[in-house]
């Protein structure tokens, strides 16, 4: 079980969409074989998991990048958008 | 605060044409930015909303809907320049990356879902563009449904064959919050499945579904039940599974489902486009049908169970299917069940206003209203129209409104058919009273006398009845003062009335209804009451003012050429009657 159970949330369901029982954090993109044909299943993944205000185009999502890389690059995006926010207002 | 809403995606066709011309010739209406429409609200509140199928008269029309737009801002008095904001039906800028594995995929979004793409369009006829705003299309179609929900606390449904990325969305609604809590992608789209079916039984793809619908209610479900069951799995927590959506490799087979379509013709065993229609064909749509209310039910159930909700709002195309969303309201699963007057894409233009609308706190909320934003017609234009067509049309006026449907009534009960054409056109895809052609429902021969003679489609496809909701519980299962202005709600014909009603009766007793009150739609009202006084039933056979293949009339030119080409009595139009002159005055009025 991890920390952030956002992270949990998205390892379990990533685990689901590839069809394989991989619970790893560190699993790859390519480890689950997630292809360009997923790639849009995977989107609707992450913006259930973090909501739409991630921008996923920002999001490295290359094979070799693992489910906590990919978490950590979405928090860092918000959190620095929510540090913005706070700017304005 | 002026917002102008738009359904459409920039020259899809085009592209789709120019890149794949074979993909295209068999199944030219496998795509997205169909239904283009536009609409305007200022100060919270709809100012004029039209499909551009209306003004270039095709038929779910891909165009960009500029004459949609430059009727919306008329309506106003507005230029373009006044608008605050346009907001857009999709958002495929946020997907970009979707499209990055190819250069066919990449230029398809460049050129035709990109924001920029977008702009252009608008640039290009425009000049100065304001603020565009793109908004999520399920987010579009729920807020179109919510334009004319009552409010409370409810479930939200959109589904359709494919948003941006995803088929199916679920919303709680609540406190006028819209929370998102479910959402199915593409690959188990049921809309899609539906409409490849479609595609499969020889009928057009993303229009010709409500065909495949009628035709089940012939059909045994049986014979192929167990390929619809394995093609469609429901899984536990309301998942769906549909593998032959996750078959296409390619992008055009993405874009086409071509290998989808391959193994439904492989499972089911038979060419579907073969003519005549024979018991295969019902058999298929009677299982298609059930499966595709089995799903329903199995979604609805967990988030109603999910949730606690008693309501239910519906939008997107799916909830078109009638006879599925009327079972939904007799399993008691609801209380009430509310499903938009625009459906289909086209309600995206003002479903997408609406929600920046709301996010700026300016709520649309107008439940019950009827969606007259068209155009109206005048009489002075009425005339043009009847004298450019020299031969043999005359016109007389009334003193009044009323006047007019006092006689449109008495028409009616002599067994004649008529069209009424009066006032602002109906958004949406039904004819609510405004674009209608009416007839006796009592009539056994007038079912097939306007299938076959009059909008020449199909002997099986069924008609619906309007009915003062006062009065609609009588004929129909319904409760008292239940209401279905907008003739989406599929109900069960009583007993005693079936044999009576015979015009309006589909061969399972049923009715898709449009209960008529004197409140939101007074003149018609005003016609069901007077036609109850002549033969004793509030009830008129409601259909469209279309031949077959085209869409509802628009203008007064539209609507005294199709009266022209139809085999009707009378056209109503702006407090006037349009009528031909009588064979013998035309003899002898010939020159010798």
């Amino acid at each position: 079980m991890h920390t952030d159970p956002r992270l949990q949330r998205l390892v379990d369901a990533t685990s689901e969409l590839a069809a394989t029982r991989i619970s790893d954090v560190a699993a790859t993109i390519g480890d689950l074989g997630l292809d360009s044909q997923s790639l849009a299943e995977f989107l609707v993944v992450c913006e259930d998991i973090y909501g739409d205000a991630v921008d996923m185009n920002e999001v490295n999502l290359d094979y070799e990048v693992s489910l906590n890389e990919i978490h950590l690059q979405i928090v860092r995006q918000l959190d620095q958008a929510g540090a913005e926010h706070r700017s304005r207002n | 605060m002026r917002i102008l809403g738009i359904s459409a995606l920039a020259g899809v066709e085009a592209f789709l044409r120019e890149h794949f011309p074979v993909e295209m010739a068999q199944q030219p209406r496998v795509m997205q930015g169909m239904d283009a429409a536009a609409a305007l609200i200022g100060d919270g509140q709809v100012v004029a909303a039209a499909s551009q199928e209306r003004f270039d008269r095709i038929k779910k029309s891909p165009a960009f809907p500029f004459q949609a737009i430059d009727y919306c801002l008329a309506a106003d008095g507005l230029g373009f320049d006044q608008i605050d904001a346009v907001c857009f039906n999709f958002d495929f800028g946020r997907y970009k990356r979707v499209y990055d594995g190819h250069d066919i995929a990449q230029s398809y979004w460049r050129r035709c879902l990109s924001p920029a793409a977008i702009r252009e369009r608008l640039a290009s006829r425009y000049g100065r563009v304001p603020p565009v705003q793109h908004i999520q299309h399920h987010t579009s179609h729920i807020h179109a449904a919510l334009a004319s929900f009552r409010g409370g606390r409810a479930l939200g449904i959109v589904m359709d064959a494919a948003g941006e990325i995803d088929a199916t969305t679920v919303y709680l609604l609540e406190d006028g919050g819209v929370q998102r809590i479910g959402r199915y992608p593409i690959v188990q789209s049921l809309g899609l499945c539906y409409s490849l079916v479609t595609h499969f039984l020889g009928y057009a793809f993303n229009e010709d579904e409500y065909k495949v619908m009628a035709l089940a209610s012939f059909g045994d479900p049986a014979r192929y039940a167990k390929f619809f069951e394995n093609a469609i799995h429901l899984q536990p927590g309301g998942k769906i599974e549909i593998p032959l959506l996750s078959v296409n490799r390619t992008f055009a087979d993405r874009l086409f489902f071509s290998e989808s379509l391959h193994r439904i013709r492989e499972g089911l065993g038979f060419d579907g486009t073969q003519r005549p229609i024979d018991d295969r064909h019902r058999d298929v749509s009677a299982a298609l049908q059930r499966r595709f209310t089995q799903a329903l039910f199995h979604i609805c159930r967990h988030f109603a169970e999910e949730t606690h909700a008693r309501e239910l709002i519906l939008s997107g195309g799916c909830a078109e299917n009638c006879a599925a969303i009327g079972e939904l309201r007799t399993s008691g699963l609801f209380d009430h069940i509310h499903v938009a007057y625009a459906s289909g894409d086209e309600g995206t233009a003002l479903g997408a206003a609406a929600a920046y609308s709301a996010a700026h706190g300016k709520p649309i909320l107008m439940p019950d209203r009827m969606p007259f934003f068209g155009p109206a017609p005048r009489l002075d234009s009425v005339r043009t129209a009847v004298a450019r067509q020299a031969d043999g049309l005359r016109i007389e006026t009334f003193a009044s409104t009323e006047q007019m449907l006092d006689e449109a009534a008495a028409e009616v009960a002599q067994k004649k058919i008529i069209a009424l054409c009066d006032g602002r056109m109906e958004f949406g895809a039904r004819a609510l009273g405004n674009r209608s052609l009416l007839a006796l429902p009592s009539d056994p021969a007038m079912k097939d006398r306007i299938n076959l003679a009059i909008k020449k489609r199909q002997s099986y496809r069924p008609f619906a009845p309007a009915v003062t909701v006062e009065d609609a519980h009588h004929y129909f299962y319904l409760a008292p003062g239940e209401s279905y202005p907008y003739m989406t709600m599929l109900t069960r014909v009583r007993e005693d009335f079936v044999q009576k009603l015979p015009a309006i009766v589909h061969v399972d007793k049923t009715a898709r209804v449009q209960t008529v009150s004197r409140t939101n739609n007074p003149m018609f009202h005003y016609f069901l009451t007077r036609l109850k006084m002549q033969t004793g039933m509030p009830i008129v056979l409601n259909t469209s003012y279309n031949v077959n293949h085209q869409p509802i009339v628009c203008s007064e030119e539209d609507a005294v050429e199709t009266f022209r080409f139809m085999d009707i009595n009378s056209l109503y139009i702006a407090q006037s009657r349009v009528y031909r002159v009588p064979a013998d005055e035309v003899e002898q009025n010939r020159p010798s």
